[in-house]
């Protein structure tokens, strides 16, 4: 009996590929900013990429593109395939200042050119998203987005109304890290993320099943990068009912040389904010 | 008295392979000292077999002669009677019989060799000693030809390359929605009174509804049969098993606990276990009462139920990708049979009812997917079969079958997956989030009638079922508000033929074909304005089989082709703005082509089992502007092979599969996502590629042993996956694509238990 229960436990254990991306081993985008977070149609944003290598932080700019080309409800991937290739659902755009198109509430949102359509459901905290594609060279395809303040689909006419009324366009989170410039080589050294509390955003959400808008706060996530060494976890999450504004790790540092360490903080509406660190490993 | 459980299967085999001729043996057995009816007896007349029934009667034509009944069963003397058939006259005969002493418990085993073509049934007593089932008799289905095999874990049951919700499982004639516990381990039908097991898995008969794919009957069995008190444990589960008679009236109850999740717990974090080793905790209990309400009239009542819980959590280390699950799943049904048996058939009605709940809460990350279907069920069933001359019998009946479901649903629109969905292990649904909750209503209200008639060396079954459905939603569009419903309601009708043609070659070969139309419903939960489409109705299948069935007992061979046109599926619409309330379409058409060739032996030499190659294509299309693809089941080969061997207090038995790895969806590429900071794959060619071929080998031994008195014993040990060989389950990737492997299956696994019954 004890022979089979722990035959059954091993299978735990087995074919286990490596799921971490904490240690940046090649060049590739972090993170993907759009500024502000969140916007209306026809609103212009600004985006940026933070792109890591294995040297530090990777200079080389995107090219960056729209991409006009909806998914289809029953796909998973959060893209549609017609922005993988380089076909006409790519809009090249400046990425100083990019207009988010006028028709994105149509294309990714819940506008729908009759009643005769479905509307497109809002992810877990209600909302719709423009995508931006930004190509690094020798990098994979990378994605990112900007949310789109777009009108509530299917929900009572006065609570639409008060929706549109009372709703807070999301803003990017302020980060501020702490970590030390100057590491011992093969050592544990604590790197904290935090945010003001004013980052983790209040917002106003219709839940489908009451038909009622409640009130939310936005769940932090901070995401941990080094060049080299080894971190216990890759991010570290803040539910929303949590007033915590600080979280921690520890990096157990690599052998002496030039480090960077870069920290991701994401808010659950798509707001985003970055920071690099150079660390001297000694 | 009752010698053995009772061999109605035996009886109708025979009843089937009979060929019409001029003259008709009546006959039954009696045992000589208590004048009872014997059942389960062979009666070999020339080159004519047949048995006795429940009430030990039994039914042979043949030409006018002289011939010696020849009476034999492992459990009684040889009997032997001389009779001579005159021209123009039945004859009426009475046999005594003597029971040989018994020995111990002992696994008779009838009826494994085919009638239909693909037909298989398994006495519950065989199926219990074969290993891969650990002693529950219902998990032989996995085991047994025409089934694919399953994946690790699983409750699905493909047969020849229908889809899990396309083949329905019967209890006496009651459908019920699970054959398996949550996890895939043991039945949810029980194991200790189940009587057999019988799988159709295509053109089965009229008196079948509501499938396209296959039938599977658990017959539960006499309780008279059943021990007065038996107990099983293992590292599984518990089972406790009574019998007692009050009055006329026989009731046997059982009553099976699980603990593995206990089990497991003492030695090991449940947390660190692989997501293909859920540990679930089930229970199940059954009650079945037979009482003899006049001469050949007997009630027989039961109920079942079954309890499913499953919580897990798969933990990561970032939150964003940790997933849990909690499964709350519960189903109940009582039923009331009323059969008289006739010199010229039977006359059976059948009342039942059940409630069935189902929750399922899943939690991918940030995305939720909640689903609950809380069901009433009910209908009732008549059937009524009478001879009409020699060799032609008519049989009618109505099939009354009816669900209530209330229905609610949140979350992810591509949790829980269907079939045609590109499934990436790994990787969380789609983040789109809607919220529904509706009713649906499902009667179907059918008649059926079928004519046997065998003349010469042909027999030909025709048959058809007109079924009326009532199909209603509560909501045609999804709901705004205090916005009142308007409803979808339809009414359709279909009349769905049935037959068959056996010709018999020699009193050894038979050549046979059958085919048939089939409809089901669409699924309750396919009914919602916001994840599926109102106003669905019905799917259609074509099955045609043909093939050549051999012989000789005990041995059997059967080659068997078969060809399935499945159309009007439910498929998802795969637009990128569906219609409003039109998530689902019913666009979907299938195709399955395969050969199978089955090889079987019963009690030879103690030698029970069967040798099965099947060679198939399952191939689907969601809308006709897609592509062809395989069917996510799909196994073009597959190979079982099942041999339980009893000799005096000791039975041994092994299992040997090879199947072709499910289908796959290769991952091509990657693409990193920003918003949740993840990699998500691109993918190539819809199920285009393979998981590697599955080999496995199990074995099972018993040594029953006598206690005190009356008070018998056994214990038992079951190996599965024998060699320890690593099959895989599932493609596995590394976080940003660029890797792949194998989640594998269980490794070498030994199950131990004890039994013990009076």
């Amino acid at each position: 009996m004890k022979a089979w229960i722990a035959a059954v436990a091993v299978a735990g254990c087995q074919n286990a590929l490596d799921q971490r991306l904490a240690i940046v081993n090649d060049t590739r985008v972090l993170a993907i900013v759009s500024e502000p977070a969140e916007a209306k149609p026809g609103a212009t944003v600004a985006y940026s990429a933070l792109v890591g290598s294995p040297h530090g932080p990777d200079g080389d700019a995107p090219a960056w593109s729209l991409c006009t080309a909806p998914k289809p409800p029953t796909d998973d991937d959060a893209v549609s395939t017609a922005c993988f290739g380089s076909g006409s659902s790519l809009v090249a755009i400046d990425p100083t200042a990019a207009m988010v198109p006028t028709d994105a509430c149509m294309q990714f949102g819940p506008d729908v050119q009759g009643s005769g359509f479905r509307p497109r459901d809002p992810d877990p905290t209600g909302g719709y998203y423009q995508p931006v594609r930004a190509d690094v060279p020798g990098t994979d395809l990378a994605f990112g987005f900007t949310r789109i303040t777009c009108d509530l689909a299917n929900a009572p006419f006065e609570v639409a109304e008060a929706y549109l009324k009372n709703y807070v366009a999301n803003a990017n989170p302020t980060l501020v890290v702490d970590a030390p410039a100057n590491v011992a080589a093969d050592s544990d050294v604590t790197l904290t993320a935090s945010w003001p509390a004013a980052s983790a955003e209040t917002y106003l959400y219709y839940d489908q099943v009451s038909e009622t808008l409640v009130t939310r706060r936005e769940s932090m996530r901070v995401s941990w990068y080094a060049t080299g060494g080894s971190l216990p976890v890759d991010a570290t999450a803040v539910d929303e009912d949590d007033p915590t504004t600080s979280v921690s790790t520890t990096w157990h540092t690599p052998a002496a040389g030039a480090a960077w360490l870069w920290f991701v903080l994401r808010d659950s509406r798509g707001g985003i904010a970055t920071a690099s660190v150079a660390v001297t490993v000694q | 008295m009752s010698l053995g459980a009772p061999r109605r299967a035996l009886a109708i085999l025979a009843l089937a392979a009979s060929v019409a001729r001029a003259e008709t043996i009546t006959g039954k057995l009696v045992d000589r000292a208590t004048k009872q009816p014997v059942s389960g007896a062979t009666i070999l007349a020339g080159n004519e077999l047949a048995a006795s029934d429940e009430n030990g009667a039994f039914v042979i034509e043949l030409p006018p002669g002289k011939y010696v009944l020849v009476v034999s069963a492992d459990w009684l003397k040889p009997a032997q009677l001389a009779v001579a058939l005159v021209p123009g006259r039945d004859l009426a005969v009475t046999i005594e019989v003597d029971p040989t002493e018994r020995a111990g418990e002992q696994i008779e085993v009838v009826g494994i060799a085919p009638t239909a073509i693909g037909e298989t049934k398994v006495d519950a007593a065989l199926a219990r000693a074969l290993p891969g089932g650990g002693g529950d008799a219902a998990k032989i289905v996995q085991s047994l030809p025409s089934v694919a095999r399953p994946p690790a874990g699983s409750t699905d049951i493909v047969v020849w390359g229908a889809a899990p919700n396309e083949s329905r499982v019967f209890v006496d004639g009651v459908p019920v929605p699970a054959l398996y516990h949550v996890g895939g381990y043991r039945s949810a039908v029980g194991n200790d009174l189940i009587g057999d097991i019988h799988l159709t898995p295509a053109a089965f008969g009229v008196d079948r509804g509501r499938a396209i794919g296959g039938v599977i009957d658990i017959g539960l069995g006499d309780p008279r049969d059943a021990p007065e008190i038996r107990a099983q444990a293992d590292v599984l589960d518990g089972s406790l098993e009574g019998r007692t008679t009050v009055g006329g009236v026989t009731i046997a109850a059982a009553l099976r606990q699980s603990w593995l999740d206990q089990a497991v717990s003492l030695v090991e974090d449940p947390r660190q276990l692989a997501p293909n080793a859920p540990l679930p905790r089930w229970t199940d209990g059954q009650v079945v009462a037979r009482a003899e309400l006049a001469p050949r009239t007997v009630l027989t009542a039961w109920i079942i139920g079954s309890l499913d819980l499953l919580d897990r959590t798969l933990y990561s280390d970032d939150p964003a990708t940790q997933t849990s699950e909690n499964t709350d799943q519960k189903f109940a049904r009582a039923q009331v049979t009323v059969r008289h048996d006739r010199d010229d058939g039977f006359d059976s009605g059948t009342l039942w009812f059940g409630r069935d709940d189902a929750s399922d809460d899943y939690q991918f990350g940030t995305i939720p997917a909640n689903v609950s279907d809380d069901a009433w069920v009910g209908g009732a069933r008549a059937v009524q079969q009478r001879r009409l001359a020699a060799g032609t019998i008519l049989t009618t009946g109505l099939d009354l079958d009816s669900e209530y479901a209330s229905l609610a649903r949140f979350g992810s629109l591509t949790v829980p997956a269907r079939e045609g969905d590109i499934y990436i292990f790994g990787q969380p649904p789609g983040d789109d989030i809607a919220a529904d909750s509706w009713n649906a209503t499902t009667i179907d209200a059918a008649g059926h009638a079928s004519l046997d008639a065998r003349v010469g060396p042909l027999a030909i079954t025709a048959g058809a079922r007109l079924d009326g459905w009532l199909l209603t939603a509560s909501r045609l569009t999804p709901r705004v508000g205090s916005t009142p419903g308007i409803g979808s309601q339809q009414i359709q009708y279909d009349a769905d033929p049935r037959g068959s043609l056996q010709w018999k070659v020699s009193d050894e070969l038979a050549l046979r074909a059958d085919a048939g139309e089939y409809h089901q419903a669409r699924e309750a939960g396919d009914t919602s304005a916001v994840f599926g489409t109102p106003g669905l109705g019905l799917e259609d299948a074509w099955h045609v089989t043909t093939g050549a069935q051999w012989r000789l007992a005990p041995f059997a061979i059967e080659a068997a082709g078969y060809a399935r046109w499945l159309d009007d599926l439910v498929a998802r619409d795969l637009a990128v703005t569906p219609p409003l309330a039109k998530a689902l379409t019913q666009d979907g058409i299938g195709t399955v082509y395969g050969v199978q060739v089955t090889a079987r032996v019963l009690g030879w030499h103690g030698i029970s089992g069967w040798l099965s190659y099947n060679l198939s294509s399952s191939r689907r299309k969601d809308a006709a502007d897609q592509a062809w693809r395989y069917f996510d089941h799909d196994q073009t080969n597959g190979l079982i092979a099942v041999a339980g061997w009893v000799r005096g207090a000791w039975s041994v038995g092994g299992r040997v599969r090879l199947a072709t790895g499910e289908p796959r969806t290769p991952v091509v590429g990657a693409f990193f996502d920003s918003a949740n900071g993840r990699f998500e794959p691109i993918v190539g060619e819809h199920n285009g590629t393979r998981l590697p071929t599955y080999f496995a080998t199990d074995a099972r031994a018993e040594r029953r042993f006598a206690l005190t008195g009356a008070v018998k014993g056994a214990v038992y040990l079951e190996i599965q996956n024998l060699t320890n060989r690593a099959n895989a389950e599932e493609i596995i990737y590394n976080a940003d694509y660029t890797q792949h492997g194998y989640l594998t299956g269980l490794p070498l696994l030994a199950i131990a238990g004890v039994r013990i019954e009076r």
